[in-house]
């Protein structure tokens, strides 16, 4: 297995770390791109990344691992392409390049947070993803209404089911629950009770559409979430209806990691979801 | 009730006019033993007056390293501005270098630096070496440089120089991060075991190195010159300037008030603007 630094994109700012298979290896038609969680540069978050992509290139998988324009060492844009559209055709262009230079001709897109976002609306425009693993989404699309009803119905769940724990009402009673947070989840709940957000419907319901045309032309979708994070939320809303049908579809596959946080940060956590990337893109890569 | 049109990928935005042409002002690489490289990379100076002084980027270690890479970037970018050649680069087991976080230990991380020397000597072929360390990457750097006579000068951000005390502040600094409510538990564990620390595995002989290494050890200086950054409160500090001063270094002392970046949440990053702008001001002075 080797590492060899690359400059990626139109204007060969970008830079990625590719990972080869080992010598010997059938040439792979197969690839891996790791997207940045955040600001966090191409190693993620503890280093996962880096742990993930040697892993995937152990299998025979040909990895980058690259930093989006501004992130990490790759140069900011220079033209006024806005952040959400240029981490796709960024996206795009390393795609481009890894077929062109390396004969691959599908490829899996792995993230954490805003990378798990970039790689889904990517395979939404770009037929050559085959599959995607999204840890811990959120947001989807940026307007207020749309990320108040998802985190206000995920919050008001929550005090729901603390309602029914005793040691939430000692909290309350002894000053430690978050009582702005509790009265805001309150008066939206109560404010919407009978009339759903338009455009929160609206968002749900063209990002469901998306995840219906990924399961329709066979993508493989692994959706990793830490327990208690809000992308569990977001995908409760999108899915909404549809749910059911996704699951049997087959192509959908759903896991939760007790106690980790946002980014896996304990190295527990951080083997639990190499193993399940490993497992997943073994299988995506083969079918 | 007519359904409103949202476009989630904003696929309909135009692509905006033509990216500009490629500047290759900067190149990342591997390098070092074949069977252990190291990444790097090297930004060339950008201005017309080339400094005769090459500046090697010492990172801090294990999760620190992440927080502080962007603050790291930005300041090559600017002493690069200024005229110098940079090298920054990732120690065996950290970053992007070959093999895991557990490989490596403060004998292969000092002869890393070694071999970050020697490639940015031979890129940039200057007169003097100057090295740019942060927290455990300073106290590393601090005996480089007493052993290497080409390294003219060092800039020294919060170094380490009491192990036990940075070992028992990292294992703090784990719990805060990971424990979202207090433990029970008030015995705390050896400060030696091994532990993990904000998602490293710090093995019980790396703690020990950690602990054994006397950055201050030594009558001689280990350079000319000195640029002493103090970002936060640091209990060493002090230590650090009057040993430098005493050893006959060419100092100076720089305190800002903080944050101290690389504790800081990546989402939470602050640019030190203050501090980089230090940096770059003692460079231009001292290699003018």
């Amino acid at each position: 297995m080797s590492e060899q630094a690359r400059l990626l994109g139109k204007t060969e700012s970008l830079v990625g770390v590719l990972t080869k298979p080992p010598s010997g290896s059938p040439q792979p038609r197969v690839g891996v791109i790791v997207l940045n969680a955040g600001i966090v540069h191409r190693v993620g978050p503890g280093r996962l990344y880096v742990k993930l992509s040697r892993r995937l290139a152990a299998q025979g998988l040909l990895v980058m691992r690259y930093d989006g324009s501004g992130i990490g060492d790759s140069e900011p844009r220079r033209d006024n392409i806005p952040y959400d559209k240029a981490t796709i055709v960024e996206t795009v262009e390393v795609m481009n390049h890894m077929a062109e230079q390396h004969g691959i001709e599908r490829f899996l897109l792995v993230g954490i947070c805003s990378g798990a976002i970039t790689s889904f609306k990517t395979a939404c425009l770009d037929q050559r993803v085959a599959g995607i693993a999204m840890m811990n989404p959120q947001g989807f699309y940026d307007a207020a209404a749309w990320k108040t009803h998802v985190e206000s119905r995920g919050w008001a769940q929550d005090y729901w089911r603390k309602l029914i724990n005793p040691e939430s009402w000692l909290k309350a009673l002894t000053g430690k629950t978050q009582y702005r947070r509790l009265i805001s989840v309150v008066l939206y709940r109560v404010k919407n009770r009978f009339k759903k957000s338009e455009v929160a419907t609206a968002v749900a319901d063209s990002l469901a559409t998306y995840l219906s045309g990924l399961i329709e032309r066979r993508a493989g979708i692994l959706l990793i979430a830490s327990k208690g994070d809000s992308s569990q939320d977001y995908m409760s809303v999108i899915m909404g209806a549809r749910a059911k049908t996704f699951r049997e579809s087959g192509l959908l596959e759903e896991e939760i990691i007790d106690g980790a946080d946002h980014t896996f940060t304990e190295l527990v956590h951080q083997e639990q979801v190499l193993k399940l990337v490993e497992a997943w893109a073994a299988r995506t890569a083969s079918s | 009730m007519r359904r409103q049109a949202v476009d989630t990928l904003n696929a309909s935005q135009p692509t905006g006019p033509a990216p500009a042409t490629p500047d290759p002002s900067f190149e990342p690489f591997y390098f070092g033993n074949a069977d252990q490289p190291l990444y790097g990379c090297y930004h060339k100076p950008i201005t017309g007056s080339n400094r005769d002084c090459v500046a090697v980027l010492c990172y801090p270690i294990g999760a620190e390293y992440i927080r502080s890479h962007r603050a790291y970037r930005h300041l090559a970018l600017r002493l690069a501005k200024a005229g110098f050649p940079v090298l920054r680069f990732d120690y065996l087991g950290c970053g992007d270098a070959s093999g895991d976080f557990e490989d490596g230990n403060v004998d292969l991380w000092q002869r890393g630096i070694l071999l970050a020397i020697d490639e940015a000597s031979r890129r940039a072929r200057a007169k003097s070496i100057c090295l740019v360390a942060l927290r455990f990457g300073a106290t590393m750097a601090m005996t480089i440089g007493a052993r290497r006579h080409d390294v003219d000068g060092l800039v020294l951000w919060n170094p380490v120089v009491d192990g036990e005390a940075y070992i028992k502040a990292l294992r703090k600094w784990h719990r805060d991060v990971i424990e979202t409510e207090p433990r029970k538990h008030a015995v705390d564990s050896d400060h030696r075991e091994a532990t993990e620390v904000v998602g490293y595995p710090f093995s019980t002989s790396l703690i020990e190195q950690i602990i054994a290494a006397e950055p201050l050890a030594g009558s001689r200086p280990p350079v000319h010159n000195a640029l002493l950054l103090e970002t936060g409160d640091d209990a060493d500090a002090a230590r650090v300037n009057q040993w430098l001063n005493q050893t006959g270094v060419n100092v100076t002392h720089h305190k800002e008030p903080g944050p101290q970046m690389w504790l800081t949440e990546p989402y939470q990053a602050v640019i030190p603007h203050e501090t980089l702008q230090a940096v770059v001001a003692w460079f231009s002075k001292v290699y003018a």
